[in-house]
């Protein structure tokens, strides 16, 4: 079953002709943690003056230290995930694959991603009623394959979409763990083909998959302890990798594969169940 | 021991390179259910999908539908109006 007709519509987009990395953001202007749609969440718990200057060092560290361009959506109120642009959408080159969220908590940030890929010249898709898809938050892409989380928030079915919309393969992961409910918070591909993940996240088949497409010498195990700090949840920029400070053993496995690591306090962000990587969405 | 309760189902996607089909195949034996794989249909290219119809026999109609519970995270559906293949499962023990 080969799925051509969508795929052949994939185009650049102007954004990747300037040779940069542009990283969609939203300020946490009404970030709060209003409801529990997660293990990590406590409602009543975050601080929102510490969030903003929290979210302000990560975006220096995206867009002044790792030298990526990074484009600024209006927050919402009402919707204080929205500062989670990992989720808005998956995007392959001029196409953006938007999410509909499985707790409708999150379902008035959806028409806000539509209309900002619109607006710049993307063309989107919707997933039918009733299939849920978290965006760039469960699929992930390394080399010319996509690792996709599925079960915790995302569909399965959801998976066929993407291969028919970008061209390109899945590798289908299922996420039992409810506190590693999407794939950004599990693995994380970086540059020249490193791959870091928490192998406990996942089943035996999850486990076999992963080991069995990514070569050895370029996997890079993080411990409990770094995958409950969220380490796996880094942003990669070229050699830069930016993710939740206290992953010190993880900073130096990278440092001596030639990576500059940047650790910044995402606290208040953990909160919500949430840090560098959820904060952030890669556009081109 | 006798499975009465039949179903076809079908399950469509990257159900090779992700272990989805083994994943699905390993449950059907936990349930303690038997199967049989009537079709499948191998893609290609790393980005076609890959198809396959099994048949499952139950001893109930609850099992049944737990399995069917539990298999549709997998994106797998059932089949309406499939008849039960010749060499059923009630017959035999240990289909593969």
């Amino acid at each position: 079953m080969t799925f051509l007709n969508s795929a052949r519509q994939l185009s650049l987009h102007p954004f990747e002709s300037t040779g940069q990395a542009h990283i969609l953001m939203c300020p946490p202007d009404y970030f709060t943690v209003e409801y529990a749609i997660n293990p990590w969440m406590t409602p009543g718990t975050a601080d929102a003056n510490l969030a903003r200057r929290q979210w302000d060092a990560l975006y220096e560290a995206i867009g002044q230290k790792a030298g990526a361009k990074v484009h600024v959506m209006e927050p919402v109120s009402g919707l204080p995930d929205m500062v989670f642009t990992a989720n808005a959408a998956f995007v392959h080159h001029n196409v953006a694959l938007i999410a509909h969220y499985k707790h409708p908590e999150r379902q008035g940030e959806e028409p806000y991603a539509k209309a900002w890929f619109e607006e710049r010249g993307y063309r989107t898709v919707t997933m039918p009623e009733g299939m849920y898809f978290e965006g760039a938050g469960d699929a992930l892409k390394w080399q010319d394959l996509v690792f996709a989380g599925y079960k915790a928030r995302t569909d399965i079915l959801s998976h066929q979409i993407i291969t028919r919309e970008t061209g390109l393969p899945i590798l289908s992961l299922e996420l039992n763990d409810m506190r590693f409910y999407h794939i950004d918070v599990c693995i994380c591909p970086l540059s020249r083909d490193y791959f870091i993940y928490y192998p406990e996240a996942f089943d035996e088949y999850g486990k076999r998959v992963i080991e069995t497409n990514i070569p050895a010498d370029k996997l890079i195990p993080v411990t409990a302890e770094e995958a409950c700090r969220f380490a796996c949840n880094a942003v990669c920029i070229d050699d830069t990798v930016i993710f939740n400070q206290g992953s010190d053993r993880l900073a130096a496995e990278l440092q001596a594969r030639s990576f500059q690591v940047i650790q910044v306090d995402l606290g208040e962000f953990l909160k919500a169940g949430g840090s560098a990587k959820c904060l952030t969405l890669r556009v081109a | 021991m006798q499975f009465p309760v039949f179903a076809v189902l079908q399950v469509t996607g990257h159900i090779l390179d992700s272990l989805t089909l083994s994943k699905i195949i390993d449950k059907i034996q936990v349930f303690g259910c038997q199967y049989q794989i009537n079709d499948i249909d191998i893609g290609h290219q790393k980005s076609d999908f890959s198809s396959a119809q099994i048949s499952v026999w139950a001893e109930t109609e609850d099992d049944l539908q737990h399995i069917l519970d539990e298999l549709q995270s997998y994106g797998v559906r059932r089949l309406e109006g499939a008849s039960s293949p010749s060499s059923s499962a009630s017959e035999q023990t240990g289909i593969e």
